[in-house]
């Protein structure tokens, strides 16, 4: 190994490889090497460091702790993870990215979901609807009531998901979820083969709150659709 | 006291170029405590014309007066309030609500007026008594025989204290011991209470029982016939 000391003198030594390691990222493996602190101690003639790593306990951490760092320490460069590896914060990017198509997706088909469930119990139900209006259920009163149905069906779904998506968090954020199929694409930005999903509890706040949201939006055709009903038509319908 | 009243009522469906005139020019006087059938083929214009009286149909061309009040110029929403205060109808499919019990099939329309819970229970049950169903309070319609269901539809109609009940082909889909136990609950309730009763039907044990018998064909009123 070659590299310089402190007054940028070429410094050599030759070591034995008593083992080759494998993290989760190539590229890391690829361009370090592990040597004894007193080896290294020996060579350089001093006992400085020149790096020290910080592992934070959790990631919103980082940004108060890189700024409180970077005042204290004006002489020494503080990087985060994400100057460190701008691959991972990348490809963390992207995840964040992908996740928020993937929810615009899933709430699409929540709302084409819930309005085609309640055209259907509209039209199921035309006649009950006709013969409501017919001996005095008010316009206002059958909308509520297809906006009622609507509410209650997804005050049962929603739940529902966000338990089941719950318990596979909690089971996967223990057993993991192995990705070894894609595992070198995986690797080469940082990621490992076995992927620990978390969610944070405020993320099913705000899910819940979309829900409510676009169920509200989506009752609003099946109630027009309702209200547009003749009574007389509705009544000879078999 | 009169309480329909029509003049010179008419209906025009226009279906693309075809123009069908389904009751042309009808003046029909309607009063308290009558027990009337409207009588005639099929596509007489019976079911139109009861659909007019109870505001279930635009009017083309005439008016329809109820208790004195023209029902004419209501919008749709003053229409069903209008129904809700004023009609009771009872229609050929019986039309009850398949989730809820007999009781609770009563007491909807009570609900929808805005009736204190204890007085539509009593009522309720006051008249599943009077049509002979004291023992099906909280039976669904699936449970029920055809014969009973139009009896629910019958004590739903007259649970709103409403001035005249509509009905349209009431028998229409019941057996003749059904029926002669539906016409006699009607009769006696048209004779204590001096409900008034309009029926379109076709159905001669109806036309038998009636006290007025109105014959309409081709959309006008061709004979009126009081007995």
């Amino acid at each position: 190994m070659t590299f310089q000391d402190q007054e940028n003198n070429i410094i050599s030594g030759a070591f034995r490889v008593c083992g080759i390691f494998k993290t989760q990222y190539t590229k890391y493996d690829e361009n370090h090497v592990f040597i004894q602190n007193k080896d290294l101690h020996r060579l350089l003639k001093t006992e400085s460091y020149h790096q020290a790593a910080l592992l934070s306990h959790s990631l919103e951490d980082v940004d108060e702790t890189t700024h409180s760092l970077e005042s204290k320490l004006k002489n020494y460069d503080v990087k985060d993870w994400k100057r460190i590896s701008p691959e991972l914060a990348y490809a963390d990017e992207v995840m964040e990215t992908w996740l928020f198509l993937i929810m615009i997706i899933i709430m699409l088909a929540l709302i084409f979901g819930i309005i085609n469930t309640m055209l259907m119990a509209v039209f199921e139900r035309r006649k009950e609807l006709g013969m409501l209006m017919a001996i005095g259920m008010n316009k206002s009163k059958v909308f509520m009531l297809i906006l009622t149905e609507t509410l209650l069906l997804s005050l049962v779904g929603a739940p529902s998901g966000m338990l089941l998506g719950a318990l596979t968090i909690k089971i996967t954020s223990q057993t993991g979820i192995d990705l070894s199929v894609v595992g070198d694409g995986l690797q080469s930005v940082g990621l490992g083969n076995i992927i620990y999903p978390v969610i944070d509890p405020w993320f099913y706040a705000f899910i819940s709150i979309l829900v409510f949201v676009f169920t509200l939006i989506s009752a609003i055709y099946p109630s027009k659709k309702a209200l547009k009903l003749k009574p007389t038509e509705a009544i000879r319908t078999l | 006291m009169e309480i329909i009243k029509t003049k010179n009522l008419s209906k025009l469906y226009k279906n693309n170029e075809l123009e069908v005139l389904a009751v042309d020019g009808v003046s029909l006087s309607i009063r308290q405590g009558e027990f009337t059938a409207i009588v005639g083929p099929s596509g007489s214009g019976k079911t139109t014309l009861l659909n007019m009286i109870g505001g279930l149909d635009a009017i083309s061309d005439g008016s329809v007066e109820i208790a004195g009040t023209n029902i004419n110029s209501m919008n749709e929403n003053e229409l069903i309030d209008f129904r809700l205060k004023n009609i009771g109808f009872v229609f050929q499919a019986y039309n009850l609500i398949p989730v809820l019990t007999a009781k609770e099939n009563v007491e909807f329309i009570m609900l929808l007026q805005g009736i204190s819970p204890e007085e539509r229970k009593k009522r309720s049950e006051e008249l599943l008594t009077q049509v002979g169903l004291e023992d099906k309070f909280n039976v669904r319609p699936n449970q029920l025989s055809g014969g009973q269901q139009q009896r629910v539809a019958v004590a739903r109609a007259l649970a709103s204290r409403p001035r005249f009940i509509l009905a349209d082909e009431p028998t229409a889909n019941l057996d003749s011991q059904s029926t002669s136990k539906l016409l006699d609950i009607m009769a006696e309730m048209n004779k204590k209470e001096n409900i008034t009763f309009l029926f379109s039907t076709h159905d001669q044990r109806v036309i038998d029982k009636a006290r007025r018998i109105v014959t309409i064909e081709d959309g006008k009123i061709i004979s009126d016939e009081v007995r």
